[in-house]
């Protein structure tokens, strides 16, 4: 039911079969917007095994407040706002928390290979240094724009900002991580 | 400079798509905590009262609007109507007096217990 309903399936609908108690309409929404609230954790967090956790805790925290999002279509921006509410949590209490962490019980089996793995490990280091020293909601904007591939207009909604100042934070954001990563720097295709 | 920035920077290193097991293993805890945890279909007590309340402060709150302008409207039809009879009074009150006046003579003592005790 999953695989085959899912691509087409509104989140409106989703969120009312979840709100009848069907968990499995629910799955489909974390699996849809797992990525998106993953790149706002990792934006907040600066540790991937950080974002994860959140992204639980958020997605658990969706699924108990379910009742209170008033504008379904509107999900992910709902969703969002708990992500945001989550990580920031999660970086005040992280040193009591940290134990829970996935990686820390036991890390998670890769497709790849060894030396691949380490060389996307490197990279994903250096990513992280540089973007640590954007502030958070930088971040949050390159990340879901060339990550995630968010349009301004999504961004603004989620973050609660305009359209211009996502714009202006993902240029500021794509200028200072260049000037940080330097011969790290990788390019994706040409996209405003 | 300018194409450097208009250009994606590429952070599929970070990307957990790369990694699925990783994805699911998230997706699965996820399942397995809310299967635990009943989603809360309202916000307990404090939200049922407030459920009540709000209908409650609005029926108050037209009830003190409706009250409100009843009374504006009933003070100002009786000071309408105060109005109308001051003229009433004052129309007769005048020429009766100016009577008097003219004819030098003073009020009988029948006029003037009309006057006392009205003008009908």
């Amino acid at each position: 039911m999953i695989a085959s309903d899912a691509p087409n399936t509104p989140d409106a609908l989703l969120v009312a079969r979840s709100l009848d108690g069907d968990p499995s309409a629910f799955e489909i929404l974390v699996r849809r917007h797992f990525r998106a609230a993953y790149v706002i954790a990792l934006a907040l967090t600066g540790e991937r095994a950080d974002a994860e956790d959140v992204c639980q805790d958020a997605f658990v925290r969706c699924w108990e407040r379910l009742h209170e999002c008033h504008s379904p279509d509107r999900f992910v921006a709902w969703m969002m706002r708990i992500v945001r509410n989550q990580a920031h949590n999660r970086r005040d209490y992280l040193h009591v928390r940290r134990s829970s962490s996935l990686d820390a019980a036991g890390g998670v089996a890769s497709t790849h290979s060894p030396a691949r793995d380490a060389e996307r490990s490197e990279i994903a280091e250096h990513l992280l240094r540089a973007l640590s020293h954007l502030s958070a909601v930088r971040r949050e904007v390159v990340l879901l724009h060339d990550l995630e591939g968010w349009r301004h207009r999504e961004i603004a909604e989620a973050l609660g900002i305009s359209d211009m100042m996502s714009r202006r934070h993902l240029m500021d954001a794509r200028r200072l991580l260049r000037e940080r990563l330097g011969a790290h720097t990788l390019t994706g295709t040409a996209h405003g | 400079m300018a194409d450097e920035i208009e250009k994606r920077i590429d952070f599929s290193a970070l990307d957990p798509a790369g990694e699925p097991a990783r994805k699911d293993r998230v997706v699965s805890a996820v399942m397995s905590r809310i299967s635990a945890v009943p989603r809360r279909r309202d916000g307990g007590v404090w939200a049922s009262i407030a459920g009540y309340l709000r209908p409650a402060l609005a029926a108050a709150a037209t009830v003190a609007f409706v009250s409100g302008a009843a009374l504006i409207y009933a003070q100002r039809a009786e000071r309408a109507a105060s109005a109308v009879v001051d003229a009433h009074q004052s129309a007769w009150l005048t020429p009766r007096m100016a009577e008097w006046a003219a004819g030098g003579a003073p009020p009988s003592a029948g006029d003037l217990v009309v006057l006392a005790r009205g003008y009908r």
